[in-house]
C-alpha cells in the first residue's frame, strides 16, 4: 500500500490499513507531516497550518480508538457570537431563534425563517439544490439574517451562502449538529498525524518525509506503484494499491491525464475550492474573554479563536495565541489578496480592543490556488475511486459524503477508501 | 537571494517561520529581503514549489 501525501486523509487511510495487517509506505514531499493538519513553531508559538482543532466524537475519534492512537484533544467552551456589538451565548435549546433575534433588523422576519428552517431539519427529504442565499431570500431579505447565515457557513464549512446549496447546508447541519463540540490539541494539530504515524510505525509501516512522488505507474488501467524522489535519487516503489492524498490537480499530473480519462479530469477541474485567510496573532494580554467567537457583519473576519484559552501550552508563558479567520468571497490574486488582508486587519482593530497596543501579527496566510483551504467546498460529492483500478484519491477534494466537509470530511475520505480496499485486497506481510 | 516564482506562490506564509535570518515576509505574496543567505531551508518547506535557487531560473 503506497500513500502519497501525509494529510489527515492519507494518514487515516494508512493507519487503518496498517492496523489491519497491510504493509504501508507513506511518502510526503515536505519535511513535515500533516499538510493542513500540522503545526509550525514560530517565535515560540505552535502555529497551526490550517486545522484549529478536531471534532469530539464522530468518525475521526472512532478511528483513533479503533487503531489505538492517542486522541489528545481538549474540549472548547460553548460558542459565542458577536452580533451588532453584543456577545450572544448559544443556549442549549433555541439557539437559532436566539441568533436570528439578535441579528435581524426586522424582527417580523425571524418567524418565517425559523419555521422554514425547522421544516428542513425535520424533513427526511433533501433540501432544494438552489444556493442557500436563494433559499433564505424566499423568506427574508434582511441583511442581518443574511450576514448571520454567511458567518455560519463560512465558520463551519469555509463557504459563502452563494456557493453552498441549501441541500449541502442542511445535510451538513444534520450530520454535524452545527459547531457545538470540538477541541484543541495541546501540542498543536500535528499531534493527530503524529499519533497515527506511531500506529503505522508500530505495525512495521514506513513514513518518508522530504520524498515527493514523481509519477504514479499504471499498467492496463491498474495501479502498480510510483516513482518517488528520496535522498537525491529516484526510487521505484511497487504497490498493489496507490492512495493519492496530494490534491486533485497533482493526482492528475502524477497519474497522467490520458490514463485517468477526459471525463474524470473534467469533473475534478469543475470542483470549487475553498479560499481563506488565516491571521496568526501573538499577544501579551488575552484579547478576548472567550476561546472562540463567531463574528456576524464584519468586513471580512468571520471567526476569532484564542487557542491558548483552551491550551496555554501553545504559546510561551504569559503570551496568547489567536487565529483570525477570514473567508473572502473573491479572488486572492496579489492585489486583491492585499486588499482582503487590509480589510481583515481593520476588522481586528475594531473587534479586539487590545489589538493595537498588545498584539503582533506573526504571519498571514492566504489559502487558494494550489494550496487552498479545501480542494472542494461541501456538497460536491466525489468518490475516492478513480478510473484507474486500485488508485484511490483521498483528502478534502474527495469527500463522497455531501454532508461532510473540512478536516472531518478529509479524514472520512481516507477511512472510507481504506475500508473499501480491505474488501477486495488481502493483507500481504 | 532566493527567487520567488510569482505564478506558483499563493502567499500561504508557511515558509516564513523556517527562515533562520527572518528574511521572508508575506503579505499576500512572499517577499525575500537582502539578509537572505541562500541557505535553501525555505525551499524544502514550500508546499507549492514556488521558491527556487537563483541559478535554477535559466
Amino acid at each position: 500500500m503506497l500513500v502519497i501525501g501525509s494529510g489527515i486523509g492519507g494518514m487515516c487511510a494508512a493507519a487503518y490499513l496498517s492496523h489491519k495487517g497491510y504493509q504501508v509506505l507513506v511518502t510526503e514531499a515536505l519535511p513535515r507531516i500533516g499538510g493542513h493538519c500540522s503545526t509550525i513553531e514560530y517565535q515560540g508559538v505552535k502555529c497551526t497550518t490550517g486545522v484549529l482543532g478536531p471534532g469530539l466524537g464522530g468518525p475521526l475519534e472512532e478511528l483513533f480508538q479503533e487503531v489505538g492512537a492517542e486522541y489528545n484533544v481538549r474540549p472548547c467552551g460553548t460558542p459565542h457570537y458577536l452580533i451588532n456589538g453584543k456577545i450572544i451565548k448559544l443556549p442549549q435549546k433555541g439557539a437559532l431563534r436566539t441568533l436570528l433575534s439578535a441579528a435581524a433588523h426586522k424582527s417580523d422576519d425571524v418567524k418565517p425563517v425559523l419555521k422554514a428552517f425547522a421544516k428542513e431539519m425535520s424533513s427526511a427529504e433533501s433540501a432544494p439544490t438552489m444556493s442557500l442565499r436563494k433559499w433564505i431570500i424566499q423568506f427574508t431579505s434582511d441583511k442581518g439574517i443574511l450576514d448571520l447565515f454567511q458567518t455560519m457557513t463560512a465558520a463551519t464549512a469555509i463557504v459563502d451562502i452563494d456557493n453552498i446549496s441549501a441541500r449541502g447546508f442542511f445535510l451538513f447541519l444534520k450530520k454535524l449538529r452545527g459547531w457545538r463540540e470540538w477541541g484543541v490539541c495541546p501540542e498543536g494539530s500535528i499531534a493527530l498525524p503524529n499519533a497515527l504515524a506511531k500506529v503505522i510505525e508500530k505495525n512495521n509501516g514506513e513514513i518518508w518525509t522530504g520524498s515527493p512522488a514523481m509519477c504514479i505507474h499504471s499498467e492496463e488501467n491498474i495501479a502498480r506503484g510510483a516513482t518517488l524522489y528520496k535522498d537525491g535519487r529516484e526510487v521505484k516503489v511497487q504497490a498493489t494499491v496507490v492512495i493519492s492524498n496530494c490534491g486533485p490537480k497533482r493526482t492528475v499530473d502524477l497519474a497522467g491525464k490520458d490514463n485517468l480519462g477526459g471525463d474524470y479530469v473534467a469533473s475534478l477541474e469543475k470542483l470549487t475550492p475553498a479560499r481563506a485567510i488565516s491571521i496568526h496573532i501573538k499577544s501579551d494580554v488575552p484579547l478576548m474573554d472567550h476561546d472562540h467567537l463567531l463574528i456576524v457583519g464584519a468586513r471580512r473576519i468571520i471567526a476569532l479563536f484564542q487557542l491558548t484559552t483552551v491550551c496555554p501550552e501553545l504559546a510561551p508563558p504569559g503570551t496568547h495565541y489567536l487565529v483570525a479567520a477570514a473567508d473572502p468571497v473573491g479572488s486572492l490574486e496579489p492585489s486583491e489578496a492585499r486588499r482582503e488582508i487590509d480589510l481583515s486587519t481593520e476588522d481586528l482593530r475594531d473587534l479586539l480592543p487590545g489589538f493595537e497596543s498588545h498584539a503582533q501579527i506573526l504571519m498571514t496566510g492566504c489559502y487558494h490556488g494550489n494550496w487552498p483551504a479545501m480542494f472542494s467546498i461541501a456538497g460536491q460529492a466525489m468518490s475516492q475511486k478513480t478510473p484507474i483500478e486500485n488508485l484511490y484519491a483521498v483528502g478534502d477534494g474527495f469527500i463522497s459524503d455531501a454532508g461532510m466537509t473540512a478536516m472531518v470530511g478529509a479524514a472520512g475520505s481516507g477511512i472510507e477508501a481504506a475500508k473499501d480496499i480491505t474488501m477486495h485486497t488481502e493483507p500481504r506481510m | 537571494m532566493i527567487t520567488i516564482l510569482e505564478e506558483y506562490c499563493v502567499g500561504c506564509a508557511l515558509c516564513v517561520p523556517f527562515c533562520p535570518e527572518e528574511a521572508i515576509s508575506c503579505y499576500g505574496r512572499v517577499d525575500v529581503s537582502e539578509s537572505c543567505t541562500e541557505c535553501l531551508t525555505c525551499l524544502e518547506y514550500c508546499p507549492v514549489g514556488a521558491l527556487k535557487e537563483p541559478e535554477q531560473l535559466e
